[in-house]
């Protein structure tokens, strides 16, 4: 998947569902958001979902260092290069 | 010698089959209007219970929560978190008292919340083709027993004692006994007191052979 693609739908996912107003790229999600850990637990479920597989630990631990939406992207990048 | 104090009641409010607050429930039962009604097909348990008939609370209420609160949040805790609301207002207690320690909660529940359970134990029990799962991380917060006072507590930023009842029909009068000791003898200077059940034929279905 692209990055514009799963920008799209991350995007949809924060605005519909986590209801983030004007979400901006380089947005502190805490800070700004006000999106926590177990925001962060639920983006995951959503994440697999997206990818129609389960994140490893390992996967899931380095969603620790995520703090801007395009963190989340460049994130989801990497899980996609692993996997290929 | 324990400290004994006078314990008063300085506010209520009440979700009910028959109506929200003091005056709609009030109205209702001079009119005589039932809040009972015939039981509503679940897909489940419906057909296989003896009881036809249930109260709920059928009518819209316009809740003003966000979305920080409403995600550990299921129908029960709406309820408790609507009429905690209104005592707070009520009762007049300001923001710096409510947050100080000084106010504690007594509320409960028989169930927490039988929908979200509902929800949990269809996804264990489907034959599920993939591994990631759909129990959501704030499921179990919605579902549990003591969903009601952990709710209002984060809600309204209350920081003092929580006593979460679970002692089904008695579940509010047991909360308000806990909450008068907790004042009577000055462990709180107030206690927001009380308790909610949301409807669902499951919990029709545990008391059908009583």
């Amino acid at each position: 998947m692209t990055r514009d693609a799963l920008q799209e739908k991350i995007l949809t996912i924060l605005v519909q569902d986590f209801e983030f107003q004007q979400p901006g790229l380089d947005d502190n999600l805490r800070d700004v958001h006000g999106f926590d850990s177990i925001d962060a637990i639920e983006l995951l479920g959503k994440i697999e979902l997206i990818f129609g597989f389960s994140l490893t630990r390992e996967e899931k631990e380095k969603a620790m260092e995520i703090r801007t939406i395009n963190d989340i992207l460049d994130y989801l990048e990497k899980i996609q290069q692993g996997r290929a | 010698m324990p400290m004994k104090r006078r314990v008063v009641i300085t506010a209520c409010s009440a979700i009910t089959p028959i109506g929200y607050g003091k005056k709609n429930i009030v109205d209702s039962l001079q009119q005589g209007r039932s809040g009972v009604k015939p039981l509503r097909d679940d897909g489940l348990l419906t057909d296989r219970i003896h009881s036809r008939v249930f109260g709920t609370v059928d009518y819209p209420i316009a809740y003003e929560f966000t979305r920080s609160h409403r995600k550990t949040m299921g129908p029960v805790a709406y309820y408790a978190c609507q009429v905690a609301k209104d005592v707070l207002a009520a009762a007049g207690l300001s923001q710096e008292f409510v947050t100080s320690g000084r106010l504690g909660v007594a509320f409960g529940s028989t169930h927490g919340s039988p929908t979200i359970q509902r929800e949990i134990y269809k996804t264990f029990f489907q034959n599920m083709e993939t591994e990631f799962s759909s129990i959501g991380a704030v499921d179990y917060l919605r579902s549990m027993v003591h969903t009601t006072a952990v709710n209002i507590t984060r809600m309204f930023g209350i920081t003092g004692r929580v006593i979460a009842s679970s002692t089904a029909c008695t579940t509010s009068s047991q909360a308000i006994g806990f909450g008068y000791e907790m004042v009577k003898y000055g462990m709180q200077d107030a206690m927001l007191c009380g308790g909610a059940d949301e409807y669902d034929t499951t919990t029709v279905a545990v008391f059908d052979n009583l």
